[in-house]
């Protein structure tokens, strides 16, 4: 095989002693966009903790492999250094944090765990307002605790915002689009698409397709309990929009959908 | 030879040296003397002292009281680099005092402020129950007078630094006439391993329109035994802002009894307390409206590493003509360990019918959610944990409100300085 980003075989994870992954198999190569749909409770959140290494998950089973290198015994914030970023679906609040703090000890602690000069405060400061300014994020907003009293958009641009500053090289975003408005989603996408180069890969968990016409993805899989059961290309996530997830609903209402 | 055989002891001896002191403050001691004699030290049975146990201070009273060392340097302390005038204490005897103070202002030795006007000793708290008063009232041989003459405002703080190595009862009396206006430091610190023990005694009474920034660092030596009583009056209009940081000492407790006796008073009680392996910290107050259409505000923030063990008893007590009082009280405690405990008992007691009270007392561990959103951004795991303590106790150190705007920033950054030491020392000692 070719050098992949990302690969991830018969990935099986349990929480709390209930298994949740069920022998995932997914392979992401640099410069591709990947689309990861599903239903409700599937996996897609765990799937994308697993990969920036929340605790709490346990892996029993298959293998997470990045860059050549094994995942699973790193700890959150070298994965981050790495270049793994990962897009809450519910970013969290930090009272008492200020979003431009926060930022700068990102950046600069990603910074000095790749060997790289630490950047001082006003270099953090024009680098975040360049790419605030293109998210629409004011000042202000930089100036307030993280995601504390956002709003469910502000929150999401924020996530983008983070992405934007600290370019990492795998980007796995958690329903992003989940409570944007048309415009809103827009930036976001036109955010996402800045950071779509050859040397980097994303992976889009959706629920819908209406993001993937702002981030045109290479491949769309279907996650349901736990595993993959279909894969395609960009067309698979027209067809479940219009059709929802035929294979995954309850029997009886297939007849009304055909 | 029992705590209290070496406590009668220690005040009988006492007495063959104030028998020389003018005939009121004779007096006073001797009332002291008889109240002490009537309550004794107390006992986990005093419902006043449930929660904290006093066996550390009944052992060391058993032994002979720990040999005075001479400190080389003061250690540095949020305080540090604050341009103040000081006055500097050992064991509660004054060593030294900045002679510049400007017209209107007195700082000096209370013992020397007793004998030019022994009047004074009628403005010292000797009421209440509290054995500890009594014993600072017949023991305490000096401490700090601070007098600020109507209407003036001093430029700088005044500083009093307390270093301590062997016993001492140290007795202060802050008095601002109306209109005065002042920032009063403290800091309080000594040896890391000697066992002394330290009962201090502030009275401060705040006449009309009066105003106090209070703020103290109790950075004590990790065996001594420190208490702590505040004895305040507030009259109408008068503002006392008042902020203690607790990180030394095996056993402390600051107990603050503020009367709040005129209309529009507003008093601030706040503190942080950052506190590991077996420091034990007891918060104790008494917010007493007497007066209607006051405001108080305590918020009280621990850090709980290691076994250390948090204590907070706060009454707010809202007397039938205080009408229209504002009283708020909330204490959050961040349990960095599973060995650390915080036991918080808020009390109200309200007479008057047409009150704000508000209470909260809550304790818990770090956000796990918080901590991976930091760390998913790179950030690492010491550092993560040191940025979310800082913020729990950012909110609370941000109430400082100084002289001026400029001032508030300079002492919460120091204070801001102080705490990320101690995080740092903490979170590589325990590896948490
Ligand atoms: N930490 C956890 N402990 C126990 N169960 C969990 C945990 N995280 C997720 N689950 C369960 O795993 C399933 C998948 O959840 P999730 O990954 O959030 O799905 P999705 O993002 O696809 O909606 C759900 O049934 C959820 O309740
Ligand atoms: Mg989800």
């Amino acid at each position: 095989m070719g050098k992949a980003m990302l690969e991830i075989k018969n990935l099986h994870v349990s929480a709390e002693g209930q298994e949740i992954l069920r022998g995932v198999d997914l392979v992401v190569n640099a410069g591709e966009v990947h689309a990861i749909m599903g239903p409700n409770g599937s996996g897609k959140s765990t799937l994308s903790y697993v990969l920036a290494g929340r605790p709490g998950y346990d892996i029993t089973q298959g293998s997470i492999f990045y860059r050549g290198e094994d995942l699973t015994p790193l700890p959150p914030e070298a994965r981050a250094a790495k270049g793994i970023f990962l897009g809450f679906q519910y970013p969290v609040e930090i009272p008492g944090v200020a979003t431009m703090t926060f930022l700068k000890h990102a950046l600069n602690a990603q910074r000095k765990w790749r060997g790289e000069e630490e950047l001082d405060a006003m270099g953090v400061m024009k680098l975040v307002q360049r790419e605030a300014g293109k998210l629409k994020i004011s000042a202000d907003m930089l100036k307030r605790p993280v995601n504390t009293g956002f709003s469910g958009g502000e929150k999401k641009r924020c996530e983008i915002l983070q992405m934007a500053v600290l370019q990492p090289l795998l980007a796995v975003l958690d329903e992003t689009d989940s409570g944007l408005d048309v415009d809103a989603l827009r930036l976001v996408g036109d955010g996402v698409s800045a950071l779509r180069t050859p040397d980097r890969a994303m992976i889009v968990i959706t629920h819908y397709q209406r993001l993937l016409d702002h981030i045109v993805p290479d491949f769309v899989h279907v996650l349901s309990q736990g595993k993959i059961t279909r894969s395609g290309g960009r067309e698979l996530a027209l067809e479940l929009d219009r059709e929802g997830y035929a294979g995954e609903q309850p029997p009886e209402r297939i007849p009304a959908r055909a | 030879m029992t705590a209290s055989q070496a406590l009668n002891s220690r005040i009988s001896g006492m007495e063959a040296i104030t028998d020389s002191a003018p005939p009121p403050v004779r007096a006073w001691r001797r009332d002291a003397r008889g109240r002490y004699a009537g309550t004794g030290l107390p006992t986990r049975r005093d419902e006043a002292w449930r929660w904290t146990d006093l066996s550390p201070l009944y052992e060391h009273l058993t032994r002979p009281a720990p040999v005075a060392q001479t400190l080389k340097n003061a250690p540095d302390g949020p305080f540090s680099a604050i341009d103040c005038w000081r006055l500097s204490f050992v064991n509660g005897e004054l060593q030294e005092a900045s002679a510049d103070l400007p017209a209107g202002v007195r700082a000096m030795s209370l013992r020397t402020a007793l004998l030019q006007d022994p009047a004074l000793a009628a403005q010292m708290g000797s009421n209440g129950a509290s054995a500890f008063l009594s014993l600072n009232s017949a023991l305490a041989e000096d401490g700090a007078f601070i007098h600020v003459a109507a209407g003036t405002k001093l430029t700088k703080p005044v500083h009093l630094v307390f270093s301590n190595s062997s016993d001492a009862q140290i007795r202060n009396l802050v008095v601002l006439e109306p209109r005065a206006d002042l920032m009063l430091l403290e800091s309080h610190f000594g040896p890391a391993e000697t066992d002394y023990f330290v009962n201090q005694v502030s009275d401060v009474q705040l006449a009309e329109g009066a105003r106090l920034a209070h703020y103290r660092d109790q950075a004590e030596g990790l065996a001594a035994l420190h208490f702590h009583y505040l004895n305040a009056r507030l009259e109408g209009d008068a503002h006392y802002d008042g902020f203690t940081l607790t990180r030394g000492a095996h056993l402390s407790r600051n107990e603050s009894h503020m009367a709040i006796t005129g209309r529009h008073a507003q008093c601030r009680l706040n503190g942080v307390n950052i506190l590991g392996g077996d420091q034990v910290c007891d918060t104790t107050s008494v917010m007493a409206h007497q007066a209607p259409a006051s405001t108080s505000t305590q918020m009280f923030r621990n850090v709980l590493a290691g076994k250390s063990q948090g204590i907070f008893q706060g009454l707010i007590r809202v007397a039938k003509p205080a009408q229209r009082t504002d009283a708020r009280q909330q204490i959050k405690a961040l349990l960095l360990s599973t060995q650390a405990v915080q036991k918080s008992k808020p009390e109200l007691e309200i007479l008057a019918d047409d009150v704000k009270c508000a209470h909260g007392a809550s304790a818990g561990q770090l956000d796990a959610g918080a901590l991976f959103y930091l760390r998913a951004r790179g950030i690492g795991e010491a550092q993560a944990r040191a940025l979310l303590i800082g913020a729990f106790l950012e909110e609370c150190v941000a109430q400082i409100e100084g002289g001026s705007a400029q001032e508030a920033e300079h002492i919460q950054q120091a204070m801001q300085a102080v705490i990320g030491a101690w995080l740092a020392r903490q979170l590589a000692v325990e590896n948490v």
